[in-house]
C-alpha cells in the first residue's frame, strides 16, 4: 500500500471526525462538546513524551520503567476522561444525548487517526 | 499476544506495547479516572441546584481527598526500599522510614473508604434522603472503593518483575 493511499485514507477519516464534532455542536447552537474533544487529542502525549524521555542512549542500558508506567497511567486516565465527560455534561444537562454521543465519537475517529498516523510510516524491519 | 505481533493486519500495534504489567497500568489508570469523574459528576448535579435541600460540601470533599493523597503516597514509593536487606541499600533506618511512609499511605486510603461509608450514613441514610439524593451520596463511595482498585491495581503491577527488555539502540 502506497503512502499516498494512506495519506489520502487517514485524512479523510479525519474529516468525517471533525464533520462529527462541529456538528454535534452546530446542529444544537450549543458549543459545549467541543470540550470533549481535547483529551481525545491530548491521549496520545503522554505515551510518546515519556517513551521519549525514557530511552537511554547508551548501549544495554534498561528503560525508565517508572516513567513509563506513569505515561500509561496518564493515557488510560486521559481515554477514560474523554469517555466521562459527555456522561457528566448529559447528566448536569449542558447538553443533550445526540451531541454528547456524536462528539465522543468524533473524538475517538480523531484519536484513532493520531494513532494510525503515528504508526503508519514506520519502517519494519523484515523477518525471515 | 501472537495475533498482534503477526504481521497480518496493515498497522501494528507495537505503540501500545501490550503485556500483562501495561495492562495492568492502563487499568489502574482507567479506574483512577473513573473514580474522579464519578464523584465530580456528583458534585457538579448538585451544584447546578437539581437538588435543591441537599448539596455537596467540603465535609464530601475529604474522603476524597484523603484517597488520592493515599494513592499518590502509596504508589510514588520506591518498593526496593522497603526490604532492608536488598544489597544496594543495606540501611535499615532507610527501609523503616519507606514502611511508615507506606503505613501513611495505606492509613490514608483505609481512612478515606472509611469515611466516605461514614459520610453515606450519616448525612444521608440517617436523613432519611431517597432516590437521587441517596445516589449523590453513593457516588462518594463508588468513586472510594474505584480509587481502592486502582491502588491495588498499581501496587500489584509495580510488584510484578517483566523480563527486563534491554534498550538495543546503537
Amino acid at each position: 500500500m502506497s503512502d499516498l493511499r494512506k495519506i489520502i485514507g487517514l485524512s479523510s477519516v479525519l474529516a468525517v471526525g471533525f464533520m462529527l464534532v462541529i456538528l454535534s455542536c452546530a446542529l444544537f447552537k450549543n458549543w459545549y462538546p467541543l470540550l470533549i474533544v481535547i483529551p481525545f487529542i491530548l491521549a496520545p502525549l503522554p505515551n510518546l513524551l515519556t517513551k521519549k524521555y525514557s530511552t537511554s542512549h547508551d548501549f544495554l542500558q534498561e528503560e525508565d520503567r517508572n516513567l513509563l508506567d506513569f505515561g500509561r497511567f496518564t493515557f488510560g486516565a486521559t481515554i477514560c476522561t474523554g469517555f466521562a465527560l459527555p456522561i457528566v455534561f448529559v447528566n448536569v444537562g449542558l447538553i443533550g444525548t445526540a451531541a454528547a454521543t456524536m462528539s465522543c465519537v468524533g473524538g475517538s475517529i480523531i484519536f484513532l487517526v493520531i494513532t494510525l498516523y503515528s504508526q503508519a510510516f514506520v519502517q519494519h524491519e523484515e523477518e525471515f | 499476544m501472537t495475533l498482534l505481533d503477526s504481521s497480518i493486519f496493515r498497522f501494528r500495534l507495537s505503540s501500545l506495547h501490550v503485556s500483562s504489567r501495561s495492562l495492568g497500568v492502563y487499568f489502574a489508570g482507567i479506574m483512577f479516572a473513573s473514580a474522579v469523574w464519578v464523584f465530580v459528576d456528583a458534585a457538579l448535579y448538585s451544584a447546578f441546584d437539581y437538588a435543591r435541600n441537599l448539596h455537596i460540601t467540603f465535609i464530601d470533599w475529604i474522603p476524597f481527598l484523603c484517597s488520592i493523597l493515599g494513592i499518590v503516597i502509596v504508589n510514588s514509593i520506591d518498593k526496593s526500599r522497603l526490604s532492608g536487606d536488598s544489597f544496594a541499600y543495606t540501611d535499615e533506618s532507610l527501609a523503616r522510614k519507606a514502611r511508615f511512609i507506606l503505613f501513611i499511605g495505606f492509613a490514608l486510603l483505609a481512612g478515606g473508604l472509611g469515611g466516605s461509608f461514614t459520610v453515606f450514613i450519616l448525612k444521608y441514610v440517617v436523613a432519611g434522603y431517597e432516590g437521587k439524593s441517596l445516589l449523590m451520596g453513593s457516588a462518594n463511595i463508588i468513586s472510594n472503593i474505584l480509587f481502592m482498585i486502582s491502588a491495588t491495581a498499581l501496587w500489584i503491577t509495580g510488584n510484578m518483575n517483566d523480563d527486563y527488555h534491554y534498550n538495543l539502540q546503537l
